[in-house]
């Protein structure tokens, strides 16, 4: 990492809700465009890894983890679906990765947060 | 990649409907529709799969058997989708790829003898043809037969509650009912093609697949044994003749052109071999079926160097034969047509006026259309009249503007002898 200078960045997307009845077109058209940006990001040695997320989970809290809640947060308008781990030069250029997201036009947003170097 | 996933869809309900059953049909676009969306966010993210069919298939039943646990309605299935899985997961990894690829079709050819089962509208088996066979949404159905969403949704609640309370068997039909069950099958094809074919408003890029995907699954019906009748043949030869059109039917305005207009020498020449291969093919047996006489007079036209060398006494004695076994208005006022052009306009307003039924018809554009062309040609002045209420009932733009010109032309001293 030292010597291309690149830092991680995690990239987590949120979605407002999921469209109910995608017709398999349009599905293909949501990978094709998908697909072609995390390719490009390998070929520019820039993807590290991703991941989709499945809808629901649990929240634990409390000192010994005993209150377990469904979530993760159904009343937040935004849920976390999925993300990616990439390689960039700065917060500016994650920024501008984090912007060619082809979930972006369909009202994904994409937080972008630095990895904490040690 | 062109259409991949509506490819995979169509695949992969076929092989589940064979294995679960018509009944669990809802559950099995489920589940597909799940596998697919999932493949659409993982892939991305972890690379394609080394078999993307298999993936999707395992992805599927896992589902499956996931909703069978939880849901009450498809109680009872749990047991089957887990031996199904128990079963098949193995012998999905070791299977050659030939002996998959051969399973889908059998299922596929199974699908569409449940699509067309007798007992279904003929819109009912068009809509499920195209949601399940060939992978289609339903917003893309309602756009290619030009109703609204609600209306084909519903059509398919009704539909897959049929083949739920029929339980309709998923088995290829036996020997003795194989000539009316693919009478059936062959039926809904033609249907579907024509609609995609039949020049009217609306989406070209979908109703031009509508036209791919019968001819598609009509190529299936024709390698599979039982299905290679001379009528499939035939059917196929016509489907054939009308595609090798496709690249001039319409203008670059996006407007039909008719077949008197269109530049022959740019259809395709390989639909055309094709056509002709079918169709000597679709000559044997007994039986004269429409699709055999249909395509007859696609061939006479494909064969014609122009319009005007057309074997017209040829078209009229087909359209003929036509009127006895598949009687329409359509097919007197083609007969008429052709009639003129073999004999005369005066001949051809006579049958015009005594085989169609105007009272069945008075409202169709092309009625008047004809007649008036007929008119115009004897220079009798009704013809004005009548190409006036052929534009009243033209339901294109572009077909409006042809019948104007043509108005315009009556003026004229004397009509090239052209259409």
């Amino acid at each position: 990492m030292s010597e291309t200078n690149l830092s991680q960045y995690l990239l987590l997307f949120r979605e407002s809700d999921d469209a109910p009845d995608v017709a398999p077109e349009e599905m293909q058209a949501m990978f094709a465009t998908w697909f072609a940006w995390s390719e490009r990001l390998v070929t520019v040695g820039k993807y590290v890894g991703g991941n989709p997320l499945t809808e629901g989970g649990k929240v634990v809290r409390g000192d010994t983890g005993e209150s377990i809640t469904d979530g993760p947060f159904m009343e937040a308008k935004e849920v976390l679906c999925g993300y990616f781990l990439i390689n960039a030069e700065s917060m500016e250029d994650a920024c501008k990765i984090a912007g060619e997201c082809p979930g972006l036009s369909r009202g994904m947003s994409v937080e972008v947060r630095p990895i904490m170097e040690h | 990649m062109d259409h991949l996933f509506r490819h995979e869809y169509a695949r992969l309900v076929a092989i589940l409907t064979r294995q679960l059953g018509s009944a669990r049909l809802p559950l099995v676009e489920d589940v597909v529709q799940d596998a697919l969306l999932r493949a659409a966010q993982v892939w991305p993210c972890r690379g394609l799969p080394a078999n993307p069919t298999a993936w999707l298939l395992t992805t599927a039943r896992n589902r499956a058997r996931d909703i069978c646990r939880r849901d009450q309605r498809w109680r009872g299935s749990e047991a089957t989708i887990s031996h199904l899985i128990e079963s098949t997961a193995a012998q999905a990894e070791g299977a050659a790829a030939a002996t998959f690829e051969n399973e889908i079709r059998d299922a596929e050819l199974r699908m569409m003898f449940v699509c067309c089962h007798p007992d279904l509208s003929s819109d009912a088996q068009l809509a499920l043809i195209l949601k399940t066979l060939a992978g289609f949404g339903e917003q893309e159905i309602a756009t290619a037969f030009l109703v609204s969403r609600a209306t084909i949704a519903k059509r398919l609640v009704r539909a897959r509650k049929f083949l739920r309370d029929a339980d309709v068997s998923t088995e290829l039909p036996v020997e003795s009912e194989l000539h009316d069950r693919l009478g059936t099958v062959l039926h809904a094809l033609y249907l579907l093609f024509s609609e995609g074919f039949e020049a009217s408003t609306g989406e070209r890029v979908i109703r031009n697949e509508l036209c791919r995907e019968a001819d598609r699954l009509l190529t299936a019906l024709a390698t599979w044994g039982p299905g290679a009748k001379p009528e499939t043949f035939a059917l196929g030869a016509l489907f054939a003749f009308h595609q090798a059109r496709l690249p001039v039917r319409l203008d670059s305005d996006g407007d039909p052109v008719i077949l008197a207009d269109q530049d022959r020498r740019q259809w395709d020449q390989g639909q055309l071999r094709r056509g002709m291969k079918l169709l000597s093919a679709s000559a044997q047996g007994e039986r004269l079926s429409r699709y055999h006489i249909e395509a007859g007079i696609a061939a006479c036209h494909s064969l014609a160097a122009s319009y005007d060398q057309t074997d017209w006494p040829h078209i009229a004695k087909l359209y003929g034969d036509l009127a006895t076994i598949a009687p329409s208005p359509a097919v007197s006022i083609n007969r008429a047509i052709a009639i003129a052009r073999a004999e005369g306009a005066g001949s051809g307003l006579q049958h015009h006026a005594t085989d169609v039924d105007a009272a069945l018809v008075d409202d169709y554009h092309l009625f008047h259309a004809a007649r008036a062309d007929m008119l115009s040609e004897i220079g009798d002045p009704a013809a004005a009249a009548a190409y006036k209420r052929a534009i009243e009932l033209a339901p294109l733009a572009a077909e409006r503007r042809s019948l104007r010109s043509r108005i315009a032309d009556l003026s004229k001293p004397r009509r090239k002898n052209q259409k």
